[in-house]
């Protein structure tokens, strides 16, 4: 019976610790909040999925951090896509294009970009365009929900990540597309 | 005196019987005339006697039948205006009723002067009468309305109601009732508006004007102006429906309406004054938003900034005088200006846009520095009759400061290597290769965003000028042409970025200095990689005045080709150093001239967009890498 009161009081000191931790947690307002946009929500199979990422500074200071940009897909954004199911999408994989006279070309693993930092002022926003379709494999018509987050700072050992809200695409058929055509 | 009205009123129906028909005469008239008249021949006459002028002798007027002449206490209006048609009422005594006596009579008639006092009737005063002659009107035993017409040409005058009293040998008189002749009137004026400041010869039409030649002539003229005087010279009276002069309104009237008098002495002819209203157009002045006044004699030269909105306003904003219309604005900018620097909310495009100078206000940012620059303004009016419908200019002198050190520090790593970075899933032995203009080692950052990311030297660097105060610098740079050559064994695949915005605007960056370290990566299937790469950075500033857009100060080319061959290819890496032909500053730094394109502005339509070929492209690129 002591045990079971001790044991009662130590959880619910450690209830009580942890709850004040979550408090302090909450606290603390977010400095940067994430928005996602599309142009429009249907696109039929096989065309190039654009999103807008705006990145705002809701803090009262500058904070510096990284932007760039590898070929037409926002670097520094983590991208989570799943499918109706809730499932993750596939990462596109190596890539061919075949010439006419039958060989094969590889593209590169990853395509050419360039990163620089800078500092967003407070109040201020960056908006980044992101061709997400060259990452994942939309390869069948449904509906997508897509999220992107990013590390709160870019130095080492963050861990703190602001997150976007969902964004829900339908891809629709290519045959579809042309009837409503 | 007796005598006098006897004599009167015998004349008077001798005078109607000549005038009148016989037939109406004994129809009309002598029923009610000749019994009275054969009555008093045959019972007075023997009692009566003429005397040398034929009258009748007083003792037959009024005999027991015939009441004397009734009154007239008031004629009511008792003053009438020449050339109106008035109604008036006649209120006394009229004992007769319906029956003959001072009633409504076909005699009835308005005279110069009382008939007992030579009067004559006035011929320039109708009774509106009926067919028959009889006054129209009513008759009431002690109130009679008539209506009476009187002559536009009616000079001012005393004149007199005199009924015609029938059975009776005098009339019943009432007055004098005030005749006014009518005073000037102006109907209109050229030119039909007049400019503050301006002089102007002037025709002023109307009428009732008198000359030097006329009584109490001439017409004297005054005109008072919105907010001052007009000053009139020259003035001639040339004829009594025009009025010559010349006026100059002062310059500092304001919008609205001038007061045109034109005024008779009541010692004349036509006496009286007429007015008419003359629309004043006021002289341009040029405020600030504030509604401080910046034109004008007391102007000084204002002190701003490039970038600095420059927000003018004018007098003529508001309603303009009644039945003008301004048909035009018009501004004058000096120095190199703009409307406004359009960057989209999504940093995708910019456009510059031109000062708009057709609207009563302004708003224009100067793009660079210089000393007595002017704006003017004036504005025109659909007046037709004016000779010059424009006004004259309102300026102001400004004096436009910029950052006085403008030129950034731009450094040219010179610096090429192939580099093997940390790649996701972050592990030691996750390596990716690259070739890099400049020299890095540590973590792909955006794919291991929270490693540390990598450290090393950039390939170029942009640093903002530090001596410039009250502004910020930033920098924005314009892809110009970007291609990456990938060889594989099956052949040349060729990848190019569209001109267009470099990643975001404005180019984030610390401290005032702003890097690009453009790379290729690097995959064992390429037996070579070729980068060229050309970009321009454009150096902005934005003072720290409020809602002021940012300035290009000026901008440096800058360019990269590098290639690396790698003959481990196509399941090995064993990357050459890179070879680059160009790298770093193409030129000097430009600073930003009115001759440039927009301005000196850089603007895009679009991102810089990464795409690689169609298979047709690629066809044409295979073919000719074989010529070569």
């Amino acid at each position: 019976m002591k045990r079971l009161a001790k044991g009662l009081v130590f959880g619910l000191l450690a209830i009580s610790v942890t709850v004040i931790g979550l408090k302090a947690q909450e606290a603390t307002p977010p400095r940067l909040t994430l928005t996602l946009k599309v142009p429009k929500s249907e696109i039929k199979l096989g065309e190039n999925i654009d999103i807008t990422i705006k990145l705002t500074n809701t803090s009262q200071e500058p904070i510096t951090l990284l932007f760039g940009n590898h070929g037409n897909v926002a670097s520094f954004y983590q991208y989570d896509v799943r499918n109706e199911n809730g499932d993750s999408v596939a990462e596109v994989g190596p890539r061919f294009q075949q010439l006419p006279n039958g060989q094969m070309l590889q593209l590169p693993t990853r395509l050419p970009g360039s990163f620089t930092q800078g500092a967003i002022d407070p109040g201020k926003s960056v908006t980044s365009n992101s061709t997400v379709s060259d990452l994942y494999r939309f390869d069948h018509p449904g509906k997508y929900t897509i999220r992107v987050s990013r590390y709160a700072s870019d130095t080492a050992g963050e861990t703190k990540k602001v997150y976007s809200n969902a964004l829900e695409i339908t891809v629709i058929p290519a045959e579809n597309a042309n009837k409503q055509q | 005196m007796a005598h006098v009205r006897n004599m009167l009123n015998f004349q008077r129906i001798v005078q109607i019987r000549k005038e009148l028909p016989m037939r109406k005469f004994l129809g009309n008239y002598c029923w009610r005339v000749c019994p009275h008249i054969l009555y008093a021949v045959m019972l007075i006459l023997p009692f009566s006697h003429h005397n040398a002028w034929g009258q009748i002798h007083p003792m037959m007027r009024c005999m027991p039948w015939y009441a004397g002449p009734g009154t007239i206490t008031s004629i009511t209006p008792s003053i009438w205006p020449a050339g109106q048609t008035i109604q008036v009422t006649v209120a006394g005594d009229f004992p007769y009723g319906d029956q003959p006596g001072c009633e409504l009579n076909e005699g009835d008639g308005v005279w110069n002067a009382p008939p007992n006092a030579g009067g004559d009737p006035d011929s320039l005063v109708k009774i509106t009468t009926d067919k028959d002659g009889f006054p129209k009107g009513t008759f009431s035993p002690t109130q009679s309305t008539l209506t009476v017409k009187v002559a536009a040409k009616h000079p001012s005058a005393n004149v007199y109601l005199v009924l015609d009293c029938d059975g009776c040998e005098v009339a019943t008189v009432g007055g004098p009732v005030q005749i006014t002749a009518p005073g000037p009137t102006i109907t209109s004026i050229s030119p039909s508006a007049w400019f503050a400041g301006r002089s102007y010869d002037i025709s002023i039409t109307g009428t009732n004007f008198l000359t030097t030649s006329d009584p109490g002539g001439p017409t004297e003229l005054k005109i008072t102006g919105p907010g001052g005087n007009v000053r009139i010279s020259n003035l001639v009276v040339v004829s009594a429906t025009q009025i010559t002069a010349a006026v100059e309104p002062a310059k500092d009237l304001y919008a609205g309406m001038a007061v045109v008098k034109a005024t008779n002495p009541a010692t004349g002819a036509n006496p009286g004054s007429g007015e008419a209203s003359e629309p004043i157009l006021p002289k341009p002045i040029i405020y600030d938003q504030d509604g401080n006044q910046l034109s004008g004699d007391n102007a000084t030269t204002q002190l701003v900034v490039v970038g600095l909105p420059i927000n003018l306003n004018t007098n003529v904003m508001g309603p303009p005088p009644a039945g003008i219309a301004i048909t035009q604005n018009t501004w004058r900018v000096g120095g190199t200006h703009i409307g406004g620097y359009d960057v989209s909310p999504d940093q995708s495009s910019a456009t510059v846009t031109k000062t708009d100078t057709t609207q009563a206000s302004l708003l224009t940012h100067w793009v660079y520095g210089e000393s007595g620059v002017k704006i003017k303004y004036h504005y025109c009016v659909g007046v037709s009759d004016l000779t010059d419908p424009c006004s004259q200019d309102a300026e102001v002198t400004f004096d436009i400061s910029g950052p006085s050190d403008g030129q950034p520090t731009t450094f040219d790593s010179g610096l090429f290597s192939i580099n093997n970075l940390i790649v996701n899933p972050c592990g030691p032995g996750d390596l990716q290769s690259f070739m890099e203009y400049g020299n890095y080692t540590g973590y792909v950052s955006d794919s291991c965003p929270n490693m540390g990311g990598s450290v090393g030297a950039s390939g170029i660097s942009f640093t903002a000028p530090t001596t410039s105060s009250d502004g910020t610098y930033s920098f924005v740079q314009i892809v110009n042409h970007d291609t990456e050559s990938f060889t594989e064994s099956g052949g040349v695949l060729t990848c190019t970025t569209a001109s267009g915005l470099d990643g975001i605007y404005p180019y984030p960056s610390t401290s005032g200095t702003t890097s690009d370290s453009p790379n290729v990566p690097l995959d064992p299937f390429m037996k070579k990689v070729r980068r060229n790469f050309a970009a321009t950075m454009y150096l902005m500033w934005t003072s720290n005045q409020t809602n002021s857009i940012p300035v290009p100060i000026g901008y440096q080319k800058w360019q990269l080709q590098e290639t690396s061959s790698n003959p481990g290819a196509p399941t090995g890496q064993n990357w050459t150093d890179p070879i680059s032909t160009l790298h770093g500053p193409n030129g000097q730094f430009v600073p930003v001239d009115p001759s440039q394109k927009h301005y000196g502005y850089p603007t895009w339509s679009l991102k810089a967009t990464f795409s690689c070929p169609t298979t047709a492209q690629m066809m044409t690129e295979l073919e000719s890498e074989d010529e070569q």
